[in-house]
């Protein structure tokens, strides 16, 4: 945030280093967990409603128009007087009292919000009264945004949240039965790696979290195995599939060949069938090898800048590996990267280490914000870049082609189109 | 009220609505439509969203989120005082960005810790070289109307209304709603010019329509002020902001009629040629319906829904009635631009006659909606509904099994209003005056249907 100009007041030097001594090395950015919690569950399929406890603005700060549970949100719309007097217990009762006569759902959460956290609204004890006389799961969360926790310790805190709903029934089965956590929301699992499983024996039991439901998550524990992308940045989530009895096995993102491979010999593992895994894979394995070493040699280690830190938003796969889940699958394709976090320029160390310690030995810059990325890009004399789609623009009228973060497609059914679209982008005009 | 003394309601006024969105919003859009402003939201991390959530999915033309920042307000700074924080990222925004305005905003749960952060801005705003506004967002009052009419009035009061304006032909307009940088707002703007230009006036700079604000400032040379609806929150503020000028109300220029109706109106105030004026109208009356002519048949009897705020709405009912179709239902949006009364007072000054038939909801849930489409499905009573992508979003949850309509087609979907996912305006799509009749003509005629099987709509 530092800079030097004339208004610029002395005193302020001391302000931002303040400002910076509480920022950490983490690379996630910050979150209002009602906001993502909201986001996140709002096309999730499944019979519940989410109460959002506080004033009516609380629920515009998530996307209204993407979600087929959009007419189950409600707010307590607390008034000024309600918030500043504390009486905020009836109005929430009585909305939930409402939903359970009227709507019967199969679950209720309720969220926090900043106005009733200041005032220390304990609104948990009419929650779970409400949910004792209704008969119905209710569960009330203490979200906001003042806490300004990571995205992945939000999504965690979700997830774990849901994978701790009361069990369905579950079938008796023999069938080696998988879910995968953490997966894309788009294509999550293709048909042919639909194929691959199934030729091993598997079936699959339930992909989160955009695809299971809640019917999904009230059985977690039907599954034989769990697969957890990016496990590390998920210890609650973990800690509730063990509890509901489904063993957990780490995997990475499955962009690319590599981490592909990797993620399918896990599963193969995990479920004691290695060897048929294997070969259910190796004639995808090897045409996709092929095709990514091709690429590679007709493309000399193109140079391209990869922007992370500067996404807001609820998706799995885009948390992974903190941001950084499409990088194997660009290095193993031979680019050369450059990584562009964006953060407090004088942290640049501190982020270095952190990347270096999660094994990216790939150069890294630090910028302050979207405003100044290309010129960053064009500092560096990078001509490609790998960035959010909320800075597309910026990248379009600076002639440097760009791709939006997370759009490859995963597994090894993936690979031929991830390759096509980095040809498309080395090829487009103004592209070096 | 369901008790006596107590401040409780029935379900649906707990439920997310067609139009939610609150103040924040609002400002979020006014600070959007000037291209040299700069936001500085005196927030908390989830607020940011309310800002650029939906603006982001409807402008992909222009990014609202690279002139917008927040001063990164957390537990601990609310304990210790966290009114310090704004000036310095006044300070460091403003040299960073050299905007030609800086709008603050704060929100409730800010407010509630009770500083004084009016004084702290307005200190540290003497030493910036561009004007600063701090703006009010409540979130428990108003709606994004409010907040987009409180950019407008921030702006209107720095214009010079000269009460000797030097250019008397020019018209200048006031309550705009500009959303983003799209070929239907400049095509908006153009056209209306081009109108204008048919009567012997001209459209002069007008605050919050794209341009610089130095350009719009120049707003008070114009000899005409033209006061469209969206002021309504504020009316009587940004009046008073006029310095003693008077201005013209209208409704938005809309339909056949309506754009008529527009150029009389304010062909009047600014003294343009009468005669000029109905000669110019009858030519582009005659010359619209000869475009449209063709299709009428066809849409004839269509029942149609609108979900929009009064203005829009009832320029499009309008607009739909002259096609030869009858809106039958119509939702209207928030709460500060007027509700039933407005809305069929506009439709009635057309010279348009709503169906018998017609339900009007005020300020509906979208399962109040989501109910209403499913009732009028199964009766085959509903061939297509106008509204924003959250409005259209409902209806998409609806299978048509439950619709009772397996194998149909289903309505026409035409994303209208705030926010559009799916409509974006890549040649100019107005939606105003006589062009803006043809092109929503053309866009309803190509809309996409709920579940399009490829067969003939008008089949059973």
């Amino acid at each position: 945030m530092r800079d030097t100009h004339p208004i610029l007041a002395a005193s302020d030097e001391a302000f931002w280093q303040a400002q910076e001594k509480r920022k950490v090395g983490a690379l996630g950015q910050p979150c209002c967990t009602q906001s993502k919690m909201s986001w996140a569950m709002i096309d999730m399929p499944g019979d519940f409603a989410v109460v959002i406890h506080g004033e009516s603005d609380c629920l515009n700060c998530f996307h209204h128009h993407n979600g087929r549970n959009a007419a189950r949100y409600f707010s307590t719309r607390l008034t000024e007087a309600q918030i500043t007097t504390g009486e905020t217990q009836a109005p929430l009762r009585h909305l939930l009292q409402m939903i359970a006569d009227q709507l019967e759902p199969d679950t209720v959460i309720v969220l926090g919000t900043c106005p009733v956290e200041v005032i220390g609204d304990r609104f948990e004890v009419v929650v779970d009264a409400v949910s004792k006389e209704s008969g119905i799961p209710m569960i009330a969360l203490h979200t906001s945004g003042l806490k300004l926790s990571t995205l992945n310790a939000m999504q965690d805190w979700l997830h774990s949240t849901l994978a701790g709903l009361p069990q369905l029934p579950a079938p008796a089965s023999s069938e080696r039965r998988l879910s995968l956590f953490g997966m894309p929301e788009r294509n999550a699992i293709g048909p042919r790696t639909r194929t691959i499983l199934e030729q091993a024996g598997i079936v699959i039991h339930g992909i989160y979290p955009h695809t299971a439901g809640l019917d999904g998550w009230r059985s977690v524990s039907h599954a034989t195995a769990s697969v957890v992308v990016d496990a590390d940045a998920s210890p609650r989530l973990v800690e509730a599939i063990e509890r509901q009895g489904s063993p957990v096995h780490e995997i990475p993102l499955p962009i690319g060949v590599q981490q592909s491979v990797a993620a399918l010999e896990t599963i193969g593992d995990a479920l004691g069938i290695p060897s048929e895994l294997k070969s259910a894979m190796a004639e995808d394995r090897a045409d996709a090898s092929r095709r990514v070493a091709a690429f590679s040699a007709s493309h000399p280690s193109p140079r391209i800048g990869m922007a992370i830190r500067m996404l807001n938003t609820f998706r799995s796969d885009q948390l992974a590996h903190d941001g950084l889940g499409d990088l194997p699958f660009l290095l193993e394709c031979g680019f050369d990267v450059t990584i562009f976090i964006q953060g407090p320029p004088e942290e640049a160390p501190r982020f270095e280490e952190t990347l270096r310690g999660m094994g990216v030995l790939c150069p890294v810059r630090v910028f302050p914000g979207p405003f100044q990325l290309v010129e960053h890009f064009q500092a560096e004399g990078l001509g490609l870049a790998y960035a959010p789609d909320s800075t597309l623009n910026l990248f379009r009228r600076a002639g440097i082609p760009s791709i939006p973060s997370r759009v490859f497609a995963p597994w090894l059914e993936g690979v031929t189109h991830n390759l096509a679209q980095l040809e498309r982008l080395i090829h487009e005009e103004g592209a070096p | 009220m369901t008790g006596p003394g107590a401040d409780l309601h029935d379900l649906a006024h707990y439920a997310l609505g067609s139009m939610s969105l609150g103040r924040l919003t609002g400002v979020s859009l006014g600070n959007h439509a000037i291209p040299d402003a700069f936001l500085l939201m005196h927030v908390g991390v989830g607020c940011k969203n309310k800002a650029t959530a939906h603006l982001l999915s409807h402008d992909w033309a222009e990014h609202g989120n690279v002139r917008e920042a927040w001063t990164e307000v957390g537990d601990r700074d609310l304990i210790l005082g966290s009114s310090t924080r704004a000036a310095p990222y006044m300070r460091s925004w403003v040299n960073r960005m050299h905007p030609s305005i800086l709008l603050m905003v704060s929100v409730t749960f800010i407010d509630l810790a009770g500083e004084d952060l009016k004084d702290v801005v307005a200190r540290a705003a003497k030493d910036l070289p561009c004007p600063v506004a701090l703006l009010p967002a409540p979130g428990f009052s108003g709606d994004m109307y409010t907040g987009y009419a409180t950019v407008l009035h921030a702006i209107t009061q720095r214009v010079d209304w000269t009460p000797d304006p030097a250019r008397a032909s020019e018209v200048t307009l006031v309550g705009y709603l500009f959303d983003r940088y799209e070929a239907d707002h400049s095509a908006n703007l153009s056209h209306l010019g081009k109108l204008l230009g048919g009567i012997g006036l001209s459209l002069g700079p007008s605050p919050l329509t794209g341009r610089p604000l130095a350009e719009t400032l120049g707003a008070g040379g114009a000899g005409t002020v033209v006061e469209l609806p969206y002021t309504r929150p504020l009316a009587k503020r940004i009046r008073k902001s006029l310095g003693g000028r008077s201005s013209v109300e209208t409704d938005l220029p809309m339909g056949i009629a309506g754009t008529s109706r527009w150029l009389r109106v304010v062909g009047a105030a600014a003294g343009a040629d009468a005669s000029r004026t109905d000669a110019f109208i009858a030519r582009r009356e005659e010359s619209t319906r000869n475009q449209l002519r063709f299709l009428m048949d066809r849409w004839r009897g269509f029942r149609m829904a609108i979900f929009a705020e009064p203005p829009l709405a009832a320029g499009m009912a309008s607009m739909l009635a002259e096609l030869g179709m009858l809106p039958t239902l119509i939702g209207l949006k928030g709460t500060s631009l007027g509700g039933r009364e407005e809305f069929l007072a506009a439709v009635k000054s057309d010279g348009v006659a709503l169906p018998d038939e017609v339900t009007i909801l005020e300020n509906p849930s979208l399962a109040a909606m989501r109910e209403e489409f499913v009732t009028r499905m199964r009766s085959r009573a509903l061939e297509g509904v106008l509204g924003s992508a959250t409005d259209l979003n409902v209806l998409t949850t609806i299978a048509a099994e439950e619709a009772g309509l397996e194998g149909s087609t289903g309505p026409l979907l035409i994303e209208i209003g705030f926010p559009c996912r799916d409509h974006h305006a890549i040649q100019p799509m107005p939606f105003f005056g006589y062009s803006g009749v043809v092109v929503q003509a053309q866009r309803i005629t190509s809309a996409r249907r709920l579940w399009d099987t490829g067969r003939d709509p008008l089949l059973p």
